[in-house]
């Protein structure tokens, strides 16, 4: 099977795009500039596209007034019989959109302060080591625990662009809207990292003591850097859930942290335009690797090998190339540029 | 479930310990210690299978051992070694680690999916059934006395090897302070490796015996690294006999911990088992970040400064 649909193709594509820019986004503030290891960057999707699968259909159906019974398995009707009521109220859609992103972005949020509050002020290990732990068990508790976001059926999510339309052409105004939100968050922390905020971020993660020194308190900057980059996350997991319809506990292993920090390695740490260039990367040979399950006949999953390959191409680029395709440039070398212009 | 508790508590200690090696030489924990159990547990199986079914799994408790050594040996002087003279930052290495992760686990499922196509037997989600022993007329579960022999026999023989024999203390004294041996003479790469050859071959071996307790799938890493950095966490990190220790509480905290938070009053399924690990980790950080061995000692060296 090859590509039957070649706009749709180019439109799944730029949207996953549009979710994995916003998160790689977060994570370059976080590890690039921060230097904190945020190796749990899943966790964080996932509070954000948990909270939205997990309320969708409960906050909905309280609003339209409709009864259910066991969520797990009454949910997939529901999700029907709501999506045909959002086509037509456009206004609902919209605040339903808008709450359920707030309400993740604040879980998700509030999960950074109360992971970070315990670790920051140890070796960044622990720290390292907390997230991803805990990154695993809400996987598990999503998994086996069916009231919540359905168990290992997983969850429906309700359709917040019904009333777009049908077809291609709905596909594109979601498409505005997705590339709308990912551009402006990348706009504002580019913004915000090009200002003396970024400057401070960098300043600690070169050099603890010179900072502390400056009378800069070191673990509150690294909390609300995490706290920021949560707040991305938790968006990116959002739209993720609304795109996708569908969240399922088991997408969220530790693959997908992995999956961000090989963007943003691959794209330049520390770098504004490293996020939009790995993300970029990562998804043509994802979708390459997609095509090429049809034309390779093995006796294994062809996505295990491009997960050996992406893993490997990581590795070298530890090895050969730390500072990735793009150079973290530093406010002098920024200083020469423009004065050479001059 | 004691006789279980104390099987299953007895291999995690050994999967610490494993993971303990690696961190004193890298100072950063490795993400893929969890994949050397299923590697070891694969090694069992593939014998067991291609055996027609006869093998038993403490048979080939010597190949686990070198094979999983090996794979961890090599990974060490294929990556590791090269990316440590690089300085990178710990945030860097962490980041390194993961995508090691993601290299061996692929790997395995390679191979499991390989195996599955050429033998037809599954490969994922395989577990050996166990036989019981009588011992004085009782029933003994088989894994009970491999686990608990094993782990005695093998902890009594590291402490005699790295307390008597010259390679032992020259290995001690190149992961304690490197600097202070390399200046003795000690070539302080080559015990790296060693430490990271014991590390997997320890780990490794914990995999046959696992399979009689646990389901064996090529993504069980994930979820013996959650128990193993509790453990590794509980015993400071980097002190090998907290590292025992260690696995010995959170393996028997949780399963008697999951015993009783499954009966009435609790009601919680003992799926969430892995949860309880994830507490003793939060606990112990938020309570005696530098584990709880360091804190007993500092304790008692207290209290003993105060009587003299």
């Amino acid at each position: 099977m090859m590509i039957f649909d070649l706009p749709r193709f180019l439109i799944d594509a730029l949207m996953i795009s549009c979710i994995y820019i916003v998160l790689s986004t977060s994570l370059n503030l976080e590890y690039g500039y921060a230097g904190i290891p945020n190796i749990g960057k899943v966790l964080f999707l996932a509070t954000g596209s948990f909270t939205v699968a997990a309320l969708s259909i409960r906050i909905t159906a309280h609003l339209l007034g409709l009864s259910y019974g066991d969520y797990s398995i009454e949910s997939r009707i529901l999700v029907t019989r709501i999506n045909e009521a959002l086509d037509k109220d456009p206004l609902l859609s919209i605040s339903l959109f808008a709450l359920l992103t707030a309400i993740a972005v604040a879980s998700s949020v509030a999960m950074a302060f109360a992971l970070s509050y315990p670790t920051v002020r140890l070796r960044e290990t622990y720290l390292g080591v907390t997230l991803l732990v805990a990154g695993e068990i809400l996987r598990y508790i999503g998994r086996y625990n069916e009231n919540f976001i359905g168990g290992t059926l997983g969850s429906p999510v309700i359709d917040v662009f019904g009333w777009m339309g049908v077809g291609l052409g709905r596909d594109i105004r979601v498409l505005v809207v997705y590339l709308g939100i990912a551009i402006s968050c990348w706009l504002i922390i580019k913004r915000m990292l090009s200002s003396p905020y970024g400057r401070l971020l960098r300043a600690i993660r070169d050099d603890e003591e010179a900072s502390m020194s400056l009378g800069k308190d070191v673990n509150k900057i690294r909390v609300y850097a995490l706290a920021l980059g949560s707040a991305l996350a938790g968006l990116a997991g959002a739209m993720y859930a609304f795109y996708i319809g569908h969240i399922d506990s088991g997408d969220f292993t530790p693959d997908k942290t992995f999956l961000v920090f090989l963007m943003i390695i691959i794209g330049g740490k520390a770098n504004p335009y490293g996020p939009l260039i790995g993300s970029l990367f990562y998804v043509i040979v994802e979708r390459t690797i997609r095509q090429a399950k049809y034309l390779f006949k093995a006796p294994f999953d062809i996505n295990y090998l491009a997960m050996l390959i992406l893993g490997l191409v990581l590795m070298m680029f530890m090895l050969f190339r730390p500072t990735g395709l793009l150079n973290e440039r530093n406010d002098l070398e920024n200083l020469h540029r423009k004065l050479k212009k001059a | 479930m004691l006789i279980g508790a104390a099987s299953y508590a007895s291999l995690l200690s050994l999967m610490a310990l494993g993971l303990t090696f690696t961190y004193i030489t890298m100072k950063v924990p490795n993400f893929a210690h969890g994949d050397f159990v299923a590697i070891g547990g694969y090694v069992a199986y593939t014998l067991y299978v291609l055996d027609n079914k006869n093998a038993h799994p403490l048979l080939s408790l010597p190949l686990a051992f070198i094979i999983t050594g090996l794979i961890s040996y090599a990974v060490y002087i294929i990556a590791l070694k090269p990316l440590s003279k690089r300085n990178l930052r710990i945030a860097d290495m962490m980041i390194a680690f993961l995508a090691l992760e993601i290299i061996i686990r692929s790997l395995i499922l390679i191979y499991t999916d390989v195996m599955r196509a050429s033998t037809g037997t599954y490969f994922t989600n395989v577990m050996i059934l166990d036989k019981n022993v009588s011992v004085l007329g009782y029933p003994v579960p088989l894994t009970f006395i491999s686990s608990i022999s094993i782990t005695i026999a093998l902890l009594a023989s590291l402490v005699f090897f790295l307390t008597k024999t010259k390679t032992g203390i020259a290995l001690r004294a190149s992961m304690e302070n490197p600097q202070l041996a390399s200046t003795l003479g000690i070539n302080v790469d080559k015990y790296y490796s060693l430490a990271w050859f014991l590390a997997g071959g320890i780990t490794g071996l914990t995999g046959p015996i696992m399979l009689s307790i646990f389901p064996l799938s090529p993504g069980v890493g994930w979820s013996y690294n959650v128990r193993i950095f509790a453990s590794s966490v509980l015993g400071g990190l980097d002190s090998l006999s907290g590292a025992v220790i260690g696995g010995l509480i959170v393996g028997i905290t949780e399963v008697i911990g999951s015993y009783f938070l499954s009966k009435p009053p609790f009601n919680i399924p003992s799926v969430y088992r892995v949860t309880i690990p994830f507490f003793i980790l939060i606990a112990t950080i938020l309570l005696m970040p530098r584990g709880a061995i360091t804190t007993i000692n500092q304790y008692m060296e207290k209290r003993r400064g105060e009587k003299k």
